[in-house]
């Protein structure tokens, strides 16, 4: 039987606020265990959670970003269990009013195509605390500093059809919530977590069939790896004439597999009920408009308009656009040269090519995007030539100064002067007579690739420092 | 239109408080009867994790299936198109500024802790 | 000075009658002498109590004294005090001392007053008789067979003894009103939100504000002001403008309309009190109100409603006692299980835990709409009916309670009677109103009292009529023998 996956995502997303969702603590990710929570993350008797304006409008803003219906009284709920790293024995979430309802934003495949991801909702909640399981006499060690993180929880439709499309979602909205500044994005440090529930039903079909969720999965690479293993999994069992079992799955990295997690499969009853300590926040008019004309470029009319303003492929557009930081980047040198294609080209193959090498992101590139135009433009002025310029670049990347001063301090001056270029042509005329005579005998076609012969006499001459078209001008006015 | 009865509860303990007010009766649930099981109990006493131990459940069922039929009265209420009411003066959250107002108080909360180390509050194992 | 108002001890501090250090002193040596007969206090602090009265007395010599300088008072053990124990009436919390002030007792600092010691009360606020307090019961200076009511029992039989001229409470469901009445004192709830609940042990989220009793209308009004004010990290706390409530107490009641619910004068209201409550209507004509009959048509079914709403926010608001970062830990736990489910059952008393697993069943799948939903829609309808009455009157008034004060254990192993006790009171938080007690005579030597229940914010009003009512009566002036050292 072919199988067809039905796969829909939970994404956790950190928002990049200064302090927690109910209280005033800060969210600075890595400091000493319990140092950052207060008597409200604590859960000290008579502590109240107030909220962060900052969460609310961040949340409206990926609400708007992805053309969603603003939940105009959002409602938050108390949802009950108790777990040592959930201190008030209930997580503040929301249940039946969530502050985004429906919405949509674009997936780019690795091959260029692009397709829409429904969103179902996404909803303000609190983070949960750590549980350290290193031994302590047998014991876990529980750190409270990241309890009431505030979080955007974003649940797909159940639309993602495989494992690459599901990596693809996530990129896009990685790329999404960058773009839109509501979160660092910084998986390794948590700011985006994955849940993932997975279906499979025959080709054809439409019904749903039994689904298995798989918990925290943390890199772009796991996910991948681990909807590939579990969409194996079910086959096996289905075409053995199985049944997939509802529960709920670790990824394990390290053994590649996702197993039971049998310990949370006790019947839950979490007990949603309205939170009485908080009251429904109330979005208006004004305050959506107010949102919504500071919203940035968001990707996709990112990528249509590199696409049209500066004649780019689509696939250069994409690349580009892939991230806020790198796209700002681009425009700049764009700006500092004038030349959209040439500064594509030096983006993509020479700067990305040495970030990609030096594991570096944009953020922490060494060559500023000023200091690239300014490279980009002596060779558009013909000052060194697009081979010596990568000589430049390297070692611009190296530290060693702006173009200028590098283009100086090497000796790699284009000779440009038609008097001394003139004594070099002369020179190299006269020491090849031999060529000069076939070159007088032969056709057009012949004579230019005859040409390139001269021309590299003369750039050797010159160390080639001599500026090629002036060359190529020479020596098609000496060769009569 | 039928009229409110003391019943379950009210009938029961012959409490007639008060005039019975005159509100119209939806639909019979099925709750009406809704009486409790000791293994209900058990399970609720596991969601709400509170040992309850044999030789009391007996009396806690009891006296829980008591206030559950004191509560069953509100089923005979029409409440259709009754808003429910969480907050007494239905008022609005208001939002805090995005500004850290903590510091690091982990001393002072840790000194009344039962068990800690490192930093760290400690409980048996958790088992994943 | 132990039989003075607060109105009459701020004259006396302010006139160097006498010190705070003196007045402190003379209270710290009633309660030592007198709380073994009502176990009113759960801890007392001497030394600091003393401290705080001789830094009262400079602040009173320099002259910029707040208003309730140098005022000893006692706080509900509900109410978190930085560096002193607060119990909450359980076992769970009765190591617990909180490294921080609720923002009641951080206004009381702020406004001068000298903290006492924290009241008895019924575990976590469950109670309507004290009797499930981890500490024993407190009782009722007026007959120490008696219940003080509950929960606030332990700071209406300290003020009723003389053992502090005025106490905070907390009123969920009548906690501070159903006290008040039993011991003869005067209680007021205030608007749900006018007072912070920050720092304030939960009970019912929804439900729970803070107020103040004393013996007079007018020391509610002056303590309703320190207390009372919108806090930024409450937000449920109104952000309303507070007032000065004692502006308004000598205002004269003509014209004022007073509404009688026919329900609350029903069978079920004991008949001498009920002649005590028709009489002290009289008096309030006299002075020139009128009476209304009215009628709060959803009124029998506030018990019910209440008695799903309470428990089910409370069942989840204790959750939090876990046994990890605060409070009863159990020994030796074998696992996390074990830690969880022994901890809180040895930690938390019979009615608390009833109270958690009725709630816990109202919440659960299955039972939401039923229970919950169905609790909050009837309480919006209960609230109609009050904003009904309040179009035609200023006031509703009748009973506090359906009879004076009961036997210790006469309700005790029976929670539904005890229920009853409070069918009166609840309808006033379910829908949020301002409450008072005020105290309007006696049977069988056994306090009655008055409620006055009040529109939203209108607190003001409240104590003007209770504060005219205590100019032509003496019920509040009434002191039991056994606080004046006569038999308990």
């Amino acid at each position: 039987m072919q199988w067809e996956p039905v796969i829909g995502l939970e994404v956790h997303l950190q928002l990049a606020t200064r302090s927690k969702i109910f209280s005033g603590s800060p969210t600075t990710f890595g400091a000493e265990p319990n140092t950052q929570a207060s008597a409200v993350d604590l859960a000290m008797p008579g502590m109240l959670p107030v909220l962060n304006e900052q969460a609310v409008c961040y949340a409206v803003r990926f609400g708007l970003g992805i053309g969603a219906e603003i939940g105009r009284r959002s409602v938050f709920d108390r949802k009950n269990y108790f777990y040592p790293d959930l201190p008030k024995g209930y997580q503040i979430s929301q249940f039946e009013a969530p502050i985004v309802g429906k919405g949509s934003f674009e997936i780019l495949m690795e091959d260029g195509s692009s397709r829409r991801i429904g969103i179902t909702r996404a909803h303000l909640e609190e983070d949960a605390g750590k549980s350290l399981h290193e031994d302590f006499h047998g014991q876990t060690g529980i750190d409270l500093n990241r309890a009431g993180t505030p979080l955007l929880e974003i649940v797909s439709e159940p639309e993602i059809r495989s494992a690459a499309e599901a990596v693809a979602y996530l990129k896009a909205l990685h790329s999404l919530v960058t773009y839109l500044g509501i979160s660092d994005g910084n998986m390794s440090e948590g700011s985006m977590r994955c849940d993932v529930n997975i279906s499979l039903r025959p080709v054809g079909s439409d019904t749903l069939g039994t689904r298995a969720e798989i918990k925290n999965v943390n890199s772009f690479r796991f996910v991948e790896k681990a909807i590939r293993h579990e969409i194996e999994r079910q086959a096996d069992i289905l075409d053995d004439g199985g049944q997939v079992v509802q529960e709920t799955r670790l990824y394990d990295a390290e053994r590649d597999e996702t197993r039971s997690m049998r310990s949370k499969e006790v019947a839950n009853d979490y007990r949603y009920f309205p939170e009485p300590d908080l009251l429904p926040v109330v979005i208006d008019d004004a305050y959506i408009e107010s949102i919504r004309s500071a919203l940035p470029e968001l990707p996709a009319d990112k990528r249509q308009r590199f696409a049209e303003q500066y004649g780019l492929s689509q696939y250069d557009a994409n690349v580009l656009s892939d991230s806020r930081a790198l796209a700002d980047y681009f425009e700049q040198v764009v700006a500092d040269c004038g030349d959209a294609k040439i500064a594509a080209n030096w983006v993509q193959v020479e700067l990305l090519g040495q970030l990609n090498r030096d594991e570096r992101s944009i953020e922490n590139c060494p060559v500023s995007a000023a200091d690239l135009g300014a490279l980009i433009s002596r060779i558009l002025d013909q000052s060194i030539s697009g081979k010596m310029a990568k000589q430049v670049f390297e070692a611009m990347w190296q530290g060693e100064g702006s173009a200028d001063d590098i283009i100086a301090a090497k000796g790699l001056k284009q000779v440009s002067d038609s008097g001394a270029l003139e004594a070099i042509v002369d020179e190299v005329v006269a020491a090849n007579s031999a060529q000069v005579q076939q070159y007088l005998a032969a056709d057009d076609a012949k004579r230019k690739k005859l040409l390139g012969f001269f021309v590299g006499q003369v750039m050797k001459l010159s160390k080639g420092q001599a500026n090629p078209q002036m060359v190529n001008e020479l020596l098609a006015n000496k060769l009569v | 239109m039928q009229l409110y009865q003391p019943q379950g509860f009210w009938a029961r303990r012959k409490c007639d408080k008060f005039t019975p007010p005159a509100v119209s009766v939806a639909a019979r649930s099925e709750l009406d009867t809704m009486s409790i099981e000791q293994n209900e109990i058990e399970k609720i006493a596991e969601l709400a994790r509170v040992r309850i131990s044999g030789d009391e459940i007996g009396q806690v069922t009891e006296r829980i299936a008591e206030i559950l039929q004191m509560m069953d009265q509100l089923q005979a209420v029409d409440t259709a198109d009754v808003e429910p009411m969480a907050n007494p003066l239905d008022a609005i959250q208001q939002l805090r500024p995005d500004v850290v107002t903590e510091t690091n108080r982990r001393d002072a909360f840790q000194a009344i802790a039962p068990a800690v180390e490192n930093g760290l509050y400690l409980v048996p194992k958790v088992i994943e | 000075m132990h039989t003075k108002s607060v109105a009459q001890l701020i004259q006396g501090l302010r006139e160097r009658q006498f010190s705070s250090a003196e007045l402190t002193r003379v209270y710290l040596d009633r309660i030592a002498a007198l709380d073994t007969r009502y176990n009113s206090f759960i801890s007392v602090d001497e030394a600091a109590a003393m401290a705080a009265a001789s830094a009262a007395d400079e602040r009173l010599a320099a002259g910029d004294a707040p208003p309730l300088t140098g005022i000893p008072i006692a706080h509900k053990d509900i109410f978190c005090t930085d560096g002193m124990r607060t119990s909450c009436g359980s076992r769970m919390l009765d190591n617990f001392v909180p490294p921080y002030d609720a923002t009641v007792v951080q206004r009381f600092r702020a406004a001068g007053a000298v903290l006492l010691g924290k009241t008895n009360m019924d575990e976590f606020a469950m109670g309507s008789s004290n009797e499930s307090s981890f500490y024993g019961p407190a009782r009722n200076p007026w007959d120490t067979d008696l219940v003080p009511g509950g929960s606030s029992g332990g700071s209406a039989a300290a003020v009723a003894g003389l053992l502090a001229p005025a106490a905070t409470g907390t009123d969920t469901g009548g906690s501070i009103r159903q006290p008040a009445a039993f011991c003869g004192i005067t209680g007021l709830k205030p608007t749900y939100g006018r007072v912070s609940r920050l720092g304030m042990v939960a009970f019912a989220s929804s439900l729970d504000q803070a107020g103040p009793m004393a013996h007079t209308a007018e020391d509610c009004a002056l303590l309703l002001n320190a207390m009372a004010g919108h806090d930024p990290l409450d937000s449920t706390s109104s952000d309303t403008a507070t007032e000065d409530y004692t502006l308004a107490l000598g205002n004269s009641l003509d014209g004022l309309r007073i509404g009688l619910p026919e329900e609350y004068f029903g069978d079920g209201l004991d008949s001498a009190t009920g002649d005590c409550i028709r009489s002290a209507l009289r008096e309030l004509e006299a002075q020139g109100a009128t009476l209304v009959n009215v009628s709060l048509p959803h009124a029998a079914l506030t018990i019910p409603t209440y008695y799903i709403i309470a428990p089910a926010e409370a069942s989840t608001n204790l959750s939090r006692f876990d046994g990890v970062r605060y409070g009863y830990r159990c020994a030796d736990p074998v696992d996390l299980h074990d830690l969880y489910t022994r901890t809180r059952q040895e930690g938390f008393g019979d009615e608390v835990k009833r109270r958690i697993l009725v709630g816990t069943y109202a919440l659960s799948a299955g039972y939401y709409d039923a229970y919950y939903k169905k609790a909050q829609q009837v309480r919006r309808l209960i609230k109609q009916d009050f904003m009904a009455c309040f179009e035609q009157v200023d006031v509703i008034a009748g009973p506090t309670t359906p009879g004076p004060a009961f036997a210790l254990g006469a309700k005790s192993n029976d929670p539904v009677s005890m229920y009853l006790e409070d069918v009166y009171t609840l309808a006033v938080n379910l829908a949020g109103l301002p409450g008072m007690s005020v105290p309007a005579g006696f049977v069988d030597n056994k306090p009655v009292g008055l409620q006055l229940i009040g529109r939203h914010f209108d607190e003001a009003r409240l104590l003007n009529v209770a504060h005219r009512f205590q100019r032509a009566t003496d019920w509040h002036l009434r002191q039991p023998e056994s606080a004046n050292g006569g038999p308990a």
